[in-house]
């Protein structure tokens, strides 16, 4: 079936179905979202009022069989940076609108008064019903309700408490196949659902399929591609540990930040270890393997069972365990699982909230290590929605102003996640420039040789390394409006056969003739049109700046300070 | 690998590192020790003989041994105690790759393949014939990492210059013939497929070390068939109370089968 943008005006509760403009049509993903935002988001619009937009696109190879293709995009002017921003996830909610030939969600508007609604997308399109029942309730209770109102198999975003008071860490919450929760994670994408008055969206392809222009094509080059990544040593890691390997040599590089950013290392890191996390899971019949979506060969994410053998949380990642661990000096995994499931339930970014808290242990208003403080928090005052629980939902900026406290991670407002700038430079980079506040999934490590964005300058040089992250945040951008887990970008990196068996599946998906170039230019579109947007918005270069602590204050155990020039950053944008 | 140094090059792995510097070697022989791959091109790494004959003029007080048997199909979960490290003691100037290369299960092929990342004294090292010199050094192993941040201290990655270049800590400077005294730590992938055979022949640890991880993973003691200080059985309080008192054991872990 043809591929329709689907568009839900909740000021008048109307909806339509449009063909998708000829420009947008080889866009998917964060491709697609930035730039229906870039196109109909004034940029000072306030993103809680009803100029904001919200958008959803599955990418572009979502629905089919493509190894690790079931990437659901979200899009909106951020309520916590004021910045365009992308937010992404796993669950099923991207191959079923896929399926349902849905190119792009747009909700615009806002309703007068009090109600709340929900969304129901189907082949036919969006409907709006008023929604009571749910309102207040978390995402886990709304999982179950919609799973016995309309069916276990239908997909489900929806928002917890945090998004309804339109708090600026709320994320968006995306049911995966066993029914527990993704997250749109940052940003607080969640406030603008919540400020258009939608608790949920259920999505049901009703039998739907996506068509594949060349089917044979598709298969083989789908084979070479998921091979690629099964035999990748770090899908191994990832399958074995999940992101989580990463504690252990973060914390020996000396870039673990750790109470609220003021030391490299963790003392009680092997407490929190993805590998001893492996071992909690397995020991309490949980799963070390388990993807978020069907189609995921690599299965970073896992089940993790409390002692008693009953479900935690899931999805269960390095930087939520950084920010909750070391950042607060909790070194305690089931208590940082307690908090990772009433997060998920409250629907809250993890990282924005736990660096929130260390923000807030710095200013005294509980201590460092405090994980039980940090739950009743979270519970009392954050889902109860207390004047303490709004500051708290209001990120780390926020709370640092309250409590006059110099040292707030956070870049254009958002929080700097698991990675201390000061000993690993090249993030650093990512933080200030990316257009979405701090983030380290915008420079990730994407096959630059392949795609031909290689550097010029001497790689050892400031000027090279800016260079080398600008590079990355092309192929970056490129790969997220595929709509592919991130995750692929390590295959990519290291077979020459994955990046083009990529490609090629595009190319027999929509039967067209995409190179590696195209690609690139895509990548390099997608930064500019995000740039310009935040350009404005009212951003300048002073804005891709780290905080000044980073300079002022060695952090041990290598003590380097950070020591890029504003000039120095400013020649990201040189292309 | 295999050659006429490598049985005192395995016995290299029982040096013992005390606090108050005194220097110890196991009493293991492991010269018919299974899973050394054969490498006809490993002259690059020449330092074998000279840990050799480190290793025979060493020492060799007593320590005090820990020997648990466990059940077997339990064994893995014990590597990760490894993740804290374990202590060995080598000539100055030793290159990484000789180091590793003498652990049981090692082979060239092993370090050049599945080690990709390396920190020493918590900065990356790219090259296995790094030297290694100074007083005392904390050396990290660990697979292939994800993420950029993975990728920026993979051991020769192309984003290696993404790096922060950290000022080098002067080492404490060491007489020649003073052995250099290596903390190593093995993660994830590697603890998992090397930590068995490392545990069943034994090695150097803090004694908190061990205290901590059974405390934090207070279930495995449930899996602990027979402990045995010093060959005597012992309780797992007994156990206890002797960690608290130690600095350094010797510790075997073996699965009950093995017996």
């Amino acid at each position: 079936m043809p591929e329709k943008i689907f568009r839900v005006n909740m000021t008048d509760l109307s909806t339509s179905i449009e063909a998708v403009p000829d420009n947008w049509s080889g866009l998917g993903g964060r491709g697609l979202t930035s730039t229906i935002v870039a196109a109909e988001v004034p940029p000072t619009c306030h993103p809680l009022g009803p100029n904001n937009k919200l958008i959803f696109a599955p990418g572009l190879l979502s629905g089919t069989a493509a190894a690790n293709s079931g990437r659901i995009s979200c899009g909106a002017k951020s309520p916590l940076t004021g910045t365009i921003k992308e937010a992404n996830a796993g669950g099923t909610s991207a191959q079923i609108m896929a399926k349902m030939g849905c190119k792009a969600l747009i909700i615009e508007g806002q309703p007068q008064g009090d109600s709340w609604y929900s969304l129901r997308l189907t082949p036919e399109g969006a409907s709006i019903e008023k929604e009571e029942k749910l309102i207040g309730k978390g995402n886990f209770a709304v999982v179950e309700a919609i799973g016995q109102r309309l069916s276990e198999s239908v997909g489900l975003m929806s928002i917890g408490q945090a998004g309804e008071m339109q708090m600026a860490a709320a994320n968006i919450s995306v049911k995966d196949p066993d029914g527990h929760l993704r997250s749109c994670g940052r940003g607080g994408l969640g406030a603008v659902m919540g400020s258009k008055k939608i608790k949920f969206i259920s999505l049901d392809a009703a039998g739907g399929k996506v068509e594949i222009a060349d089917m044979e094509k598709f298969r083989a080059a789908n084979k070479t591609f998921a091979k690629a990544l099964v035999d990748h040593p770090v899908s191994q890691a990832l399958g074995t540990y999940g992101t989580n390997v990463l504690v252990n040599i973060i914390n020996e590089a000396g870039g673990l930040p750790t109470r609220n950013f003021s030391k490299g290392q963790f003392d009680g890191h092997e407490q929190i270890s993805g590998e001893t996390m492996h071992d909690l899971i397995v020991e309490r019949g949980g799963k070390p393997k388990h993807n978020c979506h069907k189609g995921c060969v690599i299965n970073c994410s896992q089940i993790y069972n409390d002692s008693a053998g009953n479900f935690k949380t899931s999805g269960f990642e390095y930087e939520s365990i950084w920010a909750m661990g070391a950042d607060c000096a909790v070194d305690n995994l089931d208590k940082i699982a307690e908090m990772d499931h009433i997060l998920d339930d409250i629907g809250m970014d993890s990282i924005e909230t736990a660096v929130t808290f260390g923000v807030a242990m710095e200013g005294g208003m509980l201590k460092f290590g405090d994980s039980d403080e940090m739950i009743r928090i979270l519970k009392d005052e954050v889902a109860q929605g207390t004047p303490l629980g709004r500051i708290i939902g209001s990120g780390a900026g926020n709370v640092g102003k309250i409590y006059g406290v110099t040292r707030v991670p956070v870049v254009k407002n958002q929080a700097i996640p698991a990675y201390d700038p000061r000993a690993i430079k090249g993030i650093g980079i990512t933080y200030a420039t990316s257009t979405q506040g701090a983030d380290h999934t915008m420079g990730y490590t994407i096959a630059t040789e392949i795609l031909s964005v290689g550097g010029k300058a001497d790689p050892l040089s400031k000027e090279g390394q800016v260079e080398l992250s600008r590079n990355l945040q092309i192929a970056t951008a490129a790969i997220d409006s595929t709509g592919m887990c991130l995750f692929i970008a390590f295959a990519a990196l290291d077979n020459a056969t994955c990046l083009p068996a990529l490609i090629d599946m595009i190319n027999a998906r929509f039967g067209i003739n995409l190179t590696g170039a195209d690609v690139t230019n895509l990548g390099m579109n997608i930064l500019k049109t995000e740039h310009n947007f935040n350009l404005a918005a009212g951003f300048t270069n002073k804005d891709d700046r780290l905080p000044e602590f980073f300079a002022l204050e060695p952090i041990p155990p290598h003590n380097a300070v950070w020591d890029f020039s504003g000039e120095e950053i400013d020649t990201f944008w040189n292309f | 690998m295999q050659g006429k140094g490598l049985p005192a090059l395995r016995s290299l792995f029982f040096l013992v590192i005390f606090p108050n510097n005194d220097i110890t070697v196991g009493d293991k022989d492991f010269s018919q020790y299974p899973g050394q791959a054969d490498c006809t091109s490993c002259c690059a790494w020449p330092q074998k003989r000279r840990i050799e004959q480190a290793v025979m003029d060493t020492p060799k007080p007593s320590t005090t041994t820990v020997s648990l048997t466990v059940d077997t199909d339990a064994l893995a979960k014990f590597t990760t105690l490894l993740q804290g490290g374990f202590f060995l003691e080598v000539p100055q100037k030793t290159r990484i790759g000789d180091l590793l290369v003498s652990l049981p299960g090692f082979s060239q092929e092993y370090i050049n393949e599945r080690v990709q990342t390396i920190f020493l004294g918590g900065l990356p090292a790219d090259d296995v014939d790094q030297q290694l010199f100074g007083l005392d050094a904390v050396l990290a192993i660990s697979a292939a990492m994800p993420g950029l941040a993975g990728a920026i201290f993979r051991k020769n990655g192309i984003h290696a210059s993404l790096r922060t270049t950290a000022e080098k800590v002067p080492l404490k400077s060491a007489q020649a013939d003073v052995p250099i005294k290596i903390r190593l730590k093995l993660f994830n992938m590697i603890a998992v497929e090397k930590g068995e055979e490392i545990l069943a022949n034994g090695c150097m640890i803090s004694a908190s070390s061990l205290k901590n991880f059974l405390s934090y993973r207070h279930t495995l003691s449930s899996h602990i068939r027979e402990r045995k200080i010093d060959g005597q059985n012992q309780t797992l309080h007994e156990l206890f109370s002797l960690l608290e008192k130690k600095n350094i054991i010797n510790l075997t872990v073996k699965g009950s089968h093995d017996n």
